[in-house]
């Protein structure tokens, strides 16, 4: 009978259970930090520069890839074409940028950029 | 009486145990939120110092001003009568005084400078203060009129800008 002492009363058991919940839930990480407006900003320079030069060819492209985002991996989609620059590592992130502009021939052109990682 | 004290016996456990698991649950809470204050300050820091290296990279680029080369470094096209964003006059950015710039309560520009594709670095201005934590803003951009390659008339570069707290 005196064994009655340990046992546990609902609102024990509740609080308990409450307390396990707590302990378990996973807690977000805060991203507060500016480094994918950073990395969207040199995207849009990017774009940008290639715009605004003009007729931008495929080499030029992947130079100009490889010297802002040194080791990176990437895409670069231009004129129907689609060329990667190294190998993306398996779940990556990604971000894409494009740009549409006009051409010499005034026909609507667009660019897209993708970073991973 | 037995049976009483066997029943108050039972329930002092279940109260003590509850209160002994508020007793964590307040105690988590109010761990949780220091950290979360900790954490919070930490990033308000690191946030303002990204904050003032981007906007200056950012009015660098994308404005111009004759007078203050500081405020604002872009091309200006006297064909076309504007601002090219992402083209950088190299003359007049040489002539920018970084040094009068305040970027708020403790922190201020350590460096801006130039890496060239070619390889080349040409660094416009650097503070000799002591720096304490320091963040860097990038923006690739095309100079136009500066030392650059012999020959040349414009060049791709990255700008950088580098803010740092302390400069007491």
């Amino acid at each position: 009978m005196n064994a009655s002492a340990f046992h546990l009363g609902i609102e024990a058991v509740f609080s308990l259970l409450v307390l396990a919940l707590l302990l378990s839930a996973p807690v977000p990480a805060a991203d507060s930090s500016l480094s994918r407006l950073q990395l969207l900003q040199k995207q849009q320079d990017l774009l940008a520069v290639w715009v605004a030069f003009g007729n931008p060819d495929a080499e030029t492209m992947r130079a100009d890839f490889v010297f802002v985002f040194p080791g990176r991996a990437g895409i670069i989609g231009f004129a129907g074409d689609k060329f990667e620059i190294n190998l993306p590592p398996e779940g990556c992130t990604r971000s894409t940028a494009s740009a549409r502009y006009l051409d010499g021939t005034l026909r609507l052109r667009e660019i897209t950029l993708t970073v991973f990682c | 009486m037995s049976i009483t004290g066997r029943r108050g016996i039972v329930f002092s456990f279940d109260l003590l145990i509850a209160f002994i698991v508020m007793c964590l649950i307040l105690c988590l809470i109010l761990v949780n939120m220091n950290l979360r204050a900790d954490s919070a300050v930490s990033a308000q820091r690191s946030f303002a110092l990204q904050h003032a290296a981007l906007s200056v990279a950012d009015t660098l680029v994308q404005n111009a001003d004759l007078n203050n080369p500081a405020l604002g470094s872009a091309y200006f096209g006297e064909d076309k009568r504007r601002v090219f964003g992402n083209v950088i006059d190299g003359t007049l950015l040489a002539k920018a005084d970084f040094a009068g710039i305040s970027l708020g309560k403790g922190i201020f520009l350590k460096e801006v400078s130039l890496r060239y594709k070619s390889g080349e670095y040409g660094q416009i201005h650097r503070s000799p203060l002591p720096a304490g934590s320091c963040t860097a803003a990038e923006r690739f951009v095309v100079v136009k009129g500066a030392a650059i390659a012999k020959g040349a008339t414009e060049e791709k570069a990255i700008l950088t800008v580098v803010a740092c707290e302390g400069g007491i």
